[in-house]
């Protein structure tokens, strides 16, 4: 990690410096090399590479910065496009200066290089110069008549003789040196400066001048000293040598110091003049070392300020965009001392209040929908049937009291006008229609009592309404009071029955008494006729009392009041002990089918068998003497609403239901035989309603009807106690 | 527009690169060729005689004429390796031109005895013909059959800083010889 990150600040931070200080060291030096004061001939190369190398890297890195940037740019990354915009006003804020000064540079090194070489100058330099060569000449042509005047004294002498000679001439002729060679030896020679003691030799050149021109005077530079250099061959000379005499003159000290300030000065111009294209170019490409090393500092210093510009502001786009997501926990930039920094510190608040603002908002949502969860279980619970409208009488909500009322699915009509509903369902129009009206009617507050054919049969339905406040719409409430009128009817029929029961039995016995005394008192003492009067009167009066009496039992029964003691029943043995009664009868043909297992239901024995019984007897009484009786009793196992239910059916092959078979059917008095109290069916729908079961009968395909009487089973079927532990 | 400017600002560049490159390769650049070397003189003061073939290009001839001193680099080696080599020695000749006197000169910068003028560049290019340079004892006393190389070039360094930068990249300003290798007949 250490490592990397010093790779990172080496690549990002160091090298780029490095880069920078190289490049200005570099331009540096070789400004100074080229105006003559570098001393880097050696390192040149070097020098000129490393310029290169530093230009190519920051080159690099800004590549790299700006291949980063268009990264950003690509991702969108916050602040980017800013950035841009940044760097490039910078930049071009920047750049156009150097660029300008870049150019007067160059300009004005051009015009200051070629203002040194003046025309006039570089003449007047060129005539002292010819006026030096001038000077020398003169003295090059005295020195080589002086020579020559020697060289003709010099004939035929020897050695030894030479030697004085030039010793006596040396200065006399006012020369430095002068020596006679023969056969390319020194043969004698003479100095008057000890500097000068060697003579220089005769080169290739000087023999070859002396052969074309029969001597040689040239001006030559001699050590420090430029000399004049004359050579004369000695004539006369003994056959078979070759004598040649050479003097070095010297230059007058304040003529050898004038010519040499000529020549320096025409020299030093002469250089300067062609090394001006050089210089220009070496100046040219320093300055343009320099352009390149602003250019490139201004784009990376333009990246720097760019990105310290931009980073907090895209910091805190990226906290925007957080917030904006919901996640008010996102870090902010450190607010700094600036506008930036008022507009950090004026998001954090904002943040903050949204944040808060934002709880709130959630905890009341929270809150909301706990009230209409709250609501929507109410609702739910209800028994009465809600329907909750909008201002334009669309459908918004429905409980489930509702739907089993009205026995339609109203999740599919949410949001759609009443009038969908009544299309779809029109035996509900008696319920839709009213309620329509009353919409339309625009009435605060609404009531009426309505009768519904709806699939479970004929309901008596009462409508309340009212307009929800604030323009919300309308609510309409319902309560089926189709249970509450038979509720009502079922405990008059009950008072009436213990009414009866009580009114009239008492009376029957005293008089079933007195119709039997007379018979016996009078019976005997009558004439026949009066006897047969008297007999069929008294027995006519018994029996009816009899039936009477029966009456008023069915009806004692139906009205007592019964404390049913329930406990574990195995169904389907109480079914054998009850059909095995009927099973000797010929005249019944008698079939069961009872589900497997052994069922046990909670109830009273003696009241399910009477239920039973009244279910066989009103099946009998239905066929009649048309038919042999045909009755089918079966049980099955139902589940519904997470309870298990036994469903004892009696089936028979009557006439079936009459039309309009209702749940009236059910009340007593409500018959259509001839014979029968009309207690039996009220006796089984009570009975099962103790049981907490019910009744309910249709007709069957095959012809006849059915009564099934459903009751909560305790037990599923398999898993039920043993029977042993049941009662029959 | 815009692209068409740009375009034709390209082109242009490369044209003018293009020139400018070729003006370089129509340089003629100069000659050195090392035409002879042999160790001479006694075994204590041993002497390389050496013969250099030198033609100047015309920009190196100006440079000369207008009194900038070329400079010869010779270096001569023992053995096979420079890095090991037993005997090593350096000479700078220097090629130099006085306008008063109109002669050229040819120095040693290592051994000042040694200085020639010359009247004109043919004279002092046949002097470059025969050359004999001082050499360290060392070459005087190596084992026989020791190979020696010399090498020869124009040493840049030596020029004036204005000139080291067409001295770089220029063909007219580039001057070495091939190596010269002998193997002496005796130590």
């Amino acid at each position: 990690m250490a490592t990397r990150g010093w790779l990172k600040f080496a690549l990002r931070r160091a090298l780029p410096a490095l880069a920078v200080l190289a490049l200005l060291l570099a331009s540096l030096k070789l400004a100074e090399d080229a105006a003559g004061g570098g001393g880097v001939g050696l390192y040149y190369r070097w020098i000129l590479g490393a310029a290169a190398a530093a230009l190519a890297l920051l080159a690099l890195v800004i590549a790299q910065r700006l291949w980063r940037l268009r990264v950003d740019l690509v991702r969108g990354a916050p602040g980017a496009r800013l950035g841009r915009r940044l760097l490039l006003m910078l930049v071009l804020l920047a750049v156009p200066p150097v660029v300008v000064v870049y150019g007067f540079a160059l300009r004005f090194l051009d015009a200051t290089v070629d203002n040194w070489f003046n025309v006039k100058l570089e003449q007047a330099l060129d005539n002292a110069l010819e006026i030096g060569r001038i000077v020398i000449d003169e003295r090059l042509r005295v020195a080589e008549q002086s020579s020559v005047g020697l060289a003709a004294r010099l004939q035929g002498l020897t050695a030894t003789e030479l030697q004085g000679v030039l010793d006596n001439e040396i200065d006399a002729l006012g020369a430095t040196q002068l020596t006679v060679f023969g056969d390319g030896r020194v043969i004698a020679t003479a100095s008057s400066d000890p500097r000068y003691l060697d003579p220089p030799l005769p080169d290739a050149t000087m023999s070859m001048r002396i052969e074309g021109n029969g001597r040689y005077a040239a001006a030559e530079p001699i050590g420090d000293l430029l000399m004049l250099r004359v050579a004369v061959p000695v004539t006369g000379e003994v056959p078979g040598t070759k004598r040649l005499l050479q003097g070095l003159f010297p230059l007058p000290t304040r003529l050898q110091t004038l010519t040499r300030g000529i020549e320096n000065a025409s020299f030093d111009f002469q250089r300067l003049k062609f090394l001006r294209g050089s210089l220009k170019l070496t100046f040219a490409l320093i300055l343009t070392f320099a352009l390149l090393l602003s250019a490139l500092l201004v784009t990376l210093a333009a990246f720097s300020v760019a990105r310290r510009l931009v980073a907090p502001l895209g910091r805190l786009i990226s906290a925007t965009r957080a917030v904006g997501a919901g996640r008010y926990d996102t870090p902010l930039p450190i607010a700094s001392n600036d506008e930036v920094g008022f507009l950090v510190n004026s998001f954090a608040t904002m943040t903050r209040e949204i944040e808060f603002a934002s709880a709130r908002a959630q905890k009341s949502a929270q809150e909301t929908e706990r009230q209409r969860e709250w609501l929507v279980a109410l609702l739910e619970r209800l028994s009465a049937g809600v329907l909750g409208f909008d201002q334009s009488g669309r459908l918004r909500i429905a409980n489930r009291a509702a739907e089993a009322i009205l026995g339609v699915s109203t999740a599919s009509y949410l949001g759609r006008p009443l009038a969908d509903l009544e299309r779809e369902h029109p035996q509900l129009a008696t319920f839709t229609e009213p309620l329509a009206q009353h919409l339309r009617g625009g009435l605060r507050e609404w009531r009426e009592e309505l009768v519904v054919d709806t699939a479970d049969g004929r309901r008596v339905l009462m409508l309340r309404g009212t307009e929800l406040p604030d323009d919300a719409g309308y609510v309409a409430v319902f309560d089926d009071l189709t249970v509450l009128n038979r509720a009502q009817r079922d405990a008059a029929w009950g008072e009436v029955a213990r009414r009866l029961a009580h009114e009239v039995r008492n009376p029957l016995t005293p008089i079933q008494l007195a119709a039997e005394r007379l018979r016996r008192r009078f019976l005997g003492r009558l004439s026949a006729e009066e006897g047969e009067l008297i007999d069929r009167a008294t027995h006519t009066i018994v029996s009816q009392v009899e039936a009477l009496k029966t009456m008023v039992n069915a009806f004692g029964d139906y009205a007592r009041p019964q404390a049913a003691a329930l406990r574990p029943i195995a169904l389907h043995a109480l079914l054998d002990d009850v059909l095995d009664l009927y099973e000797n009868d010929q005249r019944i043909g008698l079939a069961r089918d009872l589900a497997e297992g052994e069922p046990l239901v909670r109830a009273d024995a003696v009241r399910l068998r009477q239920a039973l019984h009244n279910l066989i007897k009103n099946a009998l009484e239905a066929i009649g003497d048309a038919r042999k009786p045909q009755i089918l009793v079966s049980t099955r196992i139902v589940r519904d609403d997470e309870q298990d239910f036994v469903e004892l059916a009696v089936a028979d092959n009557g006439p079936g239901l009459p039309s309009g078979f209702g749940d009236r059917w059910f009340e007593p008095y409500t018959t259509s035989k001839s014979k029968g109290t009309g207690l039996g069916l009220a006796v089984v729908k009570k009975i099962a309603e103790e049981h907490g079961g019910n009744i309910r009968a249709e007709n069957r395909a095959q012809g006849g009807a059915v009564f099934t009487l459903r009751l909560p089973i305790d037990a599923v079927p398999g898993t039920s106690k043993p029977a042993a532990a049941a009662v029959r | 527009m815009r692209f068409s400017t740009s375009l034709a600002s390209a082109l242009a560049l490369v044209a003018c690169l293009l020139a400018g490159c070729g003006a370089l390769a129509q340089q003629h650049p100069g000659s050195l060729t090392i035409r002879a070397a042999r160790i001479a003189g006694t075994a204590d003061a041993p002497v390389l005689e050496l013969g250099l073939d030198c033609r100047l290009s015309g920009p190196m001839q100006d440079a000369l004429d207008h009194g900038i001193p070329l400079t010869i680099k010779v270096s001569v080696a023992a053995g096979r390796w420079r890095f090991t080599s037993p005997a090593l020695s350096e000479h700078r000749i220097e090629l130099r031109y006085f306008p008063l006197s109109r002669r050229y000169q040819v120095r040693d910068l290592d051994a000042n005895a040694d200085v020639r003028t010359f009247p004109t560049p043919g004279y002092l290019f046949a002097g470059l013909n025969s050359l004999r340079l001082p050499l360290p004892a060392t070459f005087g006393s190596l084992p026989r059959g020791t190979p020696l190389r010399v090498g020869a070039g124009l040493e840049t360094a030596a020029l004036p800083g204005a000139l080291r930068l067409p001295a770089q990249f220029e063909p007219a300003w580039q001057l070495s010889a091939a190596e010269y290798t002998w193997q002496p007949a005796a130590g």
